[in-house]
């Protein structure tokens, strides 16, 4: 009896154990079939959508009456015209590209590249002098031309060059507008207001740092004055 | 006593209930995800040859071999690009059979790129001519777009109220040397899912920080499709089509492009 009774009394553990087994193995098969889940939504679903036996074979119909397609030398010929056509469009003279993102230029002539370097474009800043005005310093991107050519040009500080210094804008002649020597030797005008011209910050060439224009160093600038004329395309990306 | 032990059952846990109803559960949604998921494939595919276009196209009546057929790519190719090369937008040539990506302006390469490595879904390989031409033969332009980057990297700068407060912050705030991920996507007008990738071997960090996003992306797509599938719906599939190049480019490239684009490519 004593021995029944002690076995008795060990009993409730087991129960006890067992559930705690039980609730393990419930949470490790719902994670196993989780995961199982996600790898059937994240790779084999995705996997079965790109195999090729669940596309249907196609089949021909027959020729309607009248419909003919074109051979592969009219292909050809077609191709040859349309490939002429694309090389046409791209300028015979000289035309410059302006890579805003990496701030490098390519000068091309005859459709060679004939020089690139390093320049500077707009450093997307937006400076805000009150809830309505402010400007963002940014080059424009697209196809311009080479509207003017000018020898040491001389700079008309717009109103943003006074407020970036925190002093009070002037009037539109004021002589403090007028500054020499910071543009470089030369300057090309692309319109609206935007230059390519030389800098004296030739340390950030590379770098966006500028108003919009576009900076180049010494020669390059020069370079770039003599091989493009009024009127030459200038690409910037 | 023994006998009563033995015949009466032991109550089955009700945890086992509820693991066997997850299951069947997990189960059920699976195979009505695949199926429906399969037949949204099958059923874009015949959607496309079911347009206009396509029926009536003569270069799908003749049994057309792959010369001819890559041919015929070629035209279409180009005759998209003199077609986008009529607008003034700066557009994004993708050439896959040569693995090279061009960004035009008005018909003039600005920058060419070399294709690392593409995917592109078996959809693409199953066009017959006419299904081609419908999807390829015509620029396609980019509707919603995603990635890791900012479009214009804009820094607001508050102007000073004098001279004093004017500091000399020019070397500070450049940022073209900072490293970022390069990661986007465009969803094209015709379908396709553009996706670009850059690529850096040098940059680990970066890496997670691609697959995040195109994780993130990918469940998105997952819980939408989802979705509709519980509801027996066919979800909405989109072909894709995934380009590695490197990450510079992909960045100037990404920025240069206006925001909804302009797109040919070559298949």
């Amino acid at each position: 009896m004593e021995e029944e009774t002690g076995s008795i009394k060990k009993d409730p553990g087991l129960p006890a154990a067992k559930t705690r087994k039980g609730r393990i193995a419930f949470w490790l098969i719902l994670a196993g079939a989780m995961l199982l889940f996600a790898w059937w939504m994240l790779v084999a679903v995705p996997w079965l959508k790109n195999s090729n036996l669940i596309f249907a074979k196609e089949e021909k119909e027959e020729q309607p009456v009248g419909q003919e397609i074109a051979d592969l030398k009219d292909l050809k010929a077609d191709i040859g015209r349309l490939q002429k056509k694309i090389d046409r469009m791209t300028p015979g003279g000289v035309y410059l590209i302006v890579n805003t993102s990496d701030n490098t230029f390519f000068l091309y002539k005859d459709k060679k590249l004939i020089r690139n370097g390093l320049c500077s474009t707009g450093s997307y800043v937006k400076l805000e002098l009150n809830d309505e005005k402010n400007w963002v310093f940014e080059t424009p991107k697209g196809v311009f031309t080479i509207k003017g050519k000018i020898t040491s040009p001389v700079w008309r500080k717009p109103d943003w060059a006074f407020v970036e210094e925190g002093l009070p804008v002037p009037s539109a002649n004021d002589p403090s507008r007028y500054e020499y020597g910071v543009l470089g030797d030369y300057a090309l005008s692309l319109g609206s207001g935007y230059l390519i011209h030389g800098t004296l910050y030739k340390r950030f060439l590379g770098q966006p740092v500028t108003h919009g224009c576009i900076r180049m160093n010494d020669e390059d600038l020069e370079a770039v004055y003599q091989t493009l004329p009024i009127g030459a395309k200038v690409f910037i990306y | 006593m023994d006998l009563q032990e033995y015949t009466r059952r032991k109550p089955v846990p009700f945890q086992n209930y509820v693991l066997v109803l997850i299951l069947f559960g997990f189960i059920v949604i699976a195979l009505q995800y695949a199926v429906l998921s399969v037949l949204a494939v099958r059923q874009k595919m015949e959607a496309i040859n079911e347009q206009v276009d396509v029926k009536l196209s003569a270069v799908n009546t003749q049994p057309v071999d792959s010369a001819w057929f890559e041919l015929y790519k070629e035209k279409a190719w180009l005759e998209t690009r003199v077609q986008i090369a009529r607008t003034d937008s700066i557009s994004l040539s993708v050439n896959l059979k040569d693995s090279v990506l061009q960004l035009e302006l008005k018909g003039v390469v600005l920058k060419s790129v070399k294709i690392i490595d593409f995917a592109a879904d078996a959809f693409f390989y199953q066009l017959n001519p006419g299904a081609y031409h419908h999807l390829f033969g015509t620029q396609a332009q980019g509707g919603s777009n995603y990635s890791t980057i900012v479009k214009a990297p804009i820094t607001i700068k508050k102007a000073p109220k004098d001279t004093s407060e004017v500091r000399t912050e020019v070397v500070a705030k450049i940022d073209s040397a900072k490293v970022e991920a390069v990661h986007w996507m465009l969803t094209l007008d015709n379908g396709v899912l553009f996706k670009i990738e850059g690529t850096d071997q040098y940059l680990k960090s970066n890496w997670w920080v691609g697959r995040k996003f195109w994780f993130w992306q990918d469940l998105h797509k997952i819980t939408q499709d989802l979705r509709q599938t519980v509801q027996f719906e066919i979800p909405e599939y989109q072909p894709e089509i995934r380009v590695h190049i490197s990450e510079a480019e992909a960045r100037a490239i990404f920025r240069a492009l206006p925001v909804h684009p302009l797109i040919c490519i070559r298949f």
